[in-house]
């Protein structure tokens, strides 16, 4: 389907983004958080590309840093071909009509003082010139679309329950129809029959558009049904990368792997949950020599301490940074 | 006696649209270290029992039942006694993390306010405790991020701060409203584990509202089936994941994605909620439900049991379990 000679909608090279912590003393240098550590993937028009991994790892960094919403330590984002940070102001807003994202705090992105109907068509305004009657027609479909009512345009954000707001933010990114759509947990505040509708509805543009998809979730089955692809992230690195189903199947990455066991499952009455990890998360202030995952990693021997593991090709599309890839269990 | 007591709770809120009845009729009891989860539609008044529990509801709202902690009723309690109740018995994790932290002052401020406040600390004591709560929830490098303002934090970092402080005043109930949902599933587990260590070993008890399944299949003794603003079913946690009766609670479980299951078109349930401003007077699910009939729409459903302490809202009970839940739903 893809000829080779396609251009991505989305190629992240190298992407590096350190933080500057508040100096907690005068006259000592102030700490750093490092949040990306050299991240590099490509997604292909039309398919869909899953980011999971552990909570402060720098999957909305990536986004935001894709979205152009903040400015990366070093690296590149080409969106369609484009340099993002290489752009002028002009051109980058005329590229952005292309790209929308849902964020992971629906609460904190829908301005309060204006009516449903406004925040929705708010890209719009900003990206083509559309008339006020095709305006509404626009906000009423999409909010059909996401399982809202037409009426709900006239009513203000704080009206709605916290999934209803987070439906809110899907419309209000679905609405110019963009090419890239990058969406941080848009379903995590949705009870499983909404985020069903929505997870659909999110397939049905791709078939119909062939709308590409960035999607960050915690929740594996929901990556696992709507994404071509997966990437899992520790610390501000890609650890493991490959097709979904073959990845979820079969991990090469003993994190990935306690990621699998962790996930629960509802079955008949109370039962046990997984073993959780153990250890703390490496720090991330410092960068360690050695695997970022070692202190917790169940496999880890001698050598995972003194010796980063690169990201090596497994074959077939699966990509794994443990230098024990191949003995990670099965399950 | 019960630890608490819910009668017949009501909650009406103002809306644009005139008055909505967010919560009907809803009753229930929790027992000191026992749990109970709540799940069902999004919007369909999960929130708002627990923040009539809380006396958090927004401007404009009204109550009615009763809501009986011990011998006291939180919905006639004066505000500044139910001020020390929210302090030191009841505590909330709230859905909105960004919204419910000051993005003006640093975490540890904010952790360590209750502890000088209600627990009476020191301010280096309280620095040290502060510390000891956010490296219990998960944080890393805890004592750095002290000095962080909420921005600066990851969303599920966040969450975690909101568990911290709720957890800073060792309440005798923890609501926690969809506490894990910014989390990764490793450390969601340990939390869900330090949560289930307070409510075994302290007796602490637990109100969790959550629509991950999975969680609330793990970690409730008893679960509450919402919907349209009432409890279409309730029961034991075995006993109602074992036999799902109610046809809205079957349909929300054809709905849920299964990690390594085909990749199929999920089940949905058709249509949308109904308007809270303009409920109709039968059964709420009547106009999404497959099996409805005339019967439903002209009365509201009795509870009905289904086993030992499970009941369901709904007259067609025996069609409704008859069939498989993707098969009631396509
Ligand atoms: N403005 C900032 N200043 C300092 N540190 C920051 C800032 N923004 C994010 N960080 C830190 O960078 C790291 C990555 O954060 P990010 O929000 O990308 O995580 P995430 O993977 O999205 O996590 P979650 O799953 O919890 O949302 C975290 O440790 C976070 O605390
Ligand atoms: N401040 C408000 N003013 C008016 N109506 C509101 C307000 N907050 C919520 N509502 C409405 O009250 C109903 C119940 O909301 P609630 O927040 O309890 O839902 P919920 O079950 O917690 O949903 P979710 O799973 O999406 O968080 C919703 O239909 C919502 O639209
Ligand atoms: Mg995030
Ligand atoms: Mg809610």
């Amino acid at each position: 389907m893809n000829a080779p000679a396609t251009v991505p909608v989305l190629a992240v090279e190298e992407l590096q983004r350190h933080y500057t912590l508040p100096r907690e003393h005068l006259f000592r240098e102030p700490g750093k958080v490092y949040a990306l550590n050299g991240v590099s993937f490509e997604i292909q028009p039309g398919r869909s590309f899953g980011v999971v991994g552990e909570s402060g790892c720098g999957k909305s960094t990536l986004a935001r840093t894709v979205m152009a919403l903040e400015t990366p330590t070093a690296g590149t984002v080409r969106i369609l071909g484009h340099d993002l940070f290489d752009l002028d102001k002009d051109a980058l807003r005329a590229l952005r009509r292309h790209f929308q994202m849902v964020f992971q705090d629906p609460y904190g992105s829908l301005d309060p003082r204006h009516k449903v109907g406004r925040v929705v068509a708010e890209p719009l305004t900003v990206s083509d010139e559309v008339g006020a009657r095709d305006r509404v027609e626009k906000v009423a479909d999409v909010l059909r679309s996401v399982g809202l009512k037409a009426a709900d345009m006239d009513k203000y954000p704080h009206e709605f329950s916290g999934g209803q707001r987070q439906r809110i933010a899907i419309a209000r990114a679905l609405v110019t129809r963009p090419e890239l759509i990058v969406a941080d947990e848009p379903v995590s505040a949705l009870d499983v029959s909404v985020q069903a509708q929505v997870l659909n509805l999110m397939r049905d543009l791709q078939d119909s558009f062939g709308v590409t998809y960035m999607l960050i979730s915690h929740d594996l089955a929901v990556v696992e049904y709507v994404c071509d692809e997966v990437a899992v992230m520790y610390l501000g690195r890609i650890v493991e990368r490959g097709r979904t189903e073959a990845l979820f199947a079969r991990p090469s990455h003993p994190y990935t792997r306690a990621l699998l066991d962790a996930v629960p499952r509802p079955g008949v009455g109370r039962a046990k949950r997984g073993a959780a990890l153990k250890g703390t998360v490496m720090s991330q202030t410092a960068l360690g020599t050695g695997c970022a995952f070692a202190d917790r990693c169940p496999m880890a021997k001698p050598r995972c301490l003194e010796e980063a593991p690169p990201l090596r090709d497994l074959g077939d599309h699966h990509l794994s940074a443990c230098h024990y890839a191949e003995d990670v269990p099965a399950g | 006696m019960s630890l608490l007591r819910v009668e017949n709770l009501e909650v009406t809120l103002q809306t644009s649209v005139g008055p909505a009845r967010a919560v009907r009729d809803v009753s229930f009891q929790l027992e000191r270290g026992q749990s109970l989860g709540i799940v069902g539609e999004s919007g369909c008044g999960k929130s708002m029992t627990a923040l009539a529990l809380m006396g958090l509801l927004p401007e404009g709202a009204t109550t009615a039942g009763r809501v009986m902690l011990g011998e006291d009723d939180l919905l006639t309690m004066p505000e500044n006694e139910l001020c020390g109740v929210r302090g030191n018995r009841l505590a909330m994790i709230f859905q909105e993390p960004m919204t419910s932290l000051n993005p003006l002052h640093t975490i540890g401020a904010q952790v360590m306010e209750p502890l000088l406040l209600h627990r009476g600390l020191h301010k280096s004591e309280a620095r040290d405790e502060a510390y000891r709560l956010l490296d219990q929830v998960g944080i890393p490098n805890a004592k750095s991020r002290l000095d962080n303002y909420p921005h600066q934090l990851s969303g599920g970092q966040r969450q975690r701060v909101m568990i911290a402080l709720a957890l800073s005043c060792d309440p005798d109930i923890l609501i926690a409203d969809e506490p894990t949902t910014a989390l990764d599933v490793t450390i969601q587990s340990q939390i869900l584990d330090l949560i289930e260590q307070l409510v075994s070993r302290l007796g602490m008890s637990l109100i969790l509202i959550s629509h991950d399944l999975g969680v609330i299949s793990e970690s409730v003794d008893r679960v509450m089936v919402m919907y349209g603003g009432t409890v279409v079913e309730s029961g034991p946690t075995q006993s109602l994941f074992h036999a799902l009766a109610h046809p809205y609670t079957r349909g929300l479980f054809a709905s849920m994605p299964r990690l390594g299951g085909k990749r199929e078109r999920l089940t949905t349930i058709p249509g949308t909620v109904p308007d809270l401003a303009d409920l109709p007077t039968g059964c709420t699910f009547a106009g999404r439900c497959p099996l409805v009939t005339e019967a439903c729409r002209a009365a509201p459903p009795p509870r009905l049991p289904v086993a030992d302490g499970h009941e369901a809202a709904c007259i067609h009970l025996d069609l409704a379990t008859a069939a498989r839940p993707s098969e009631l739903f396509s």
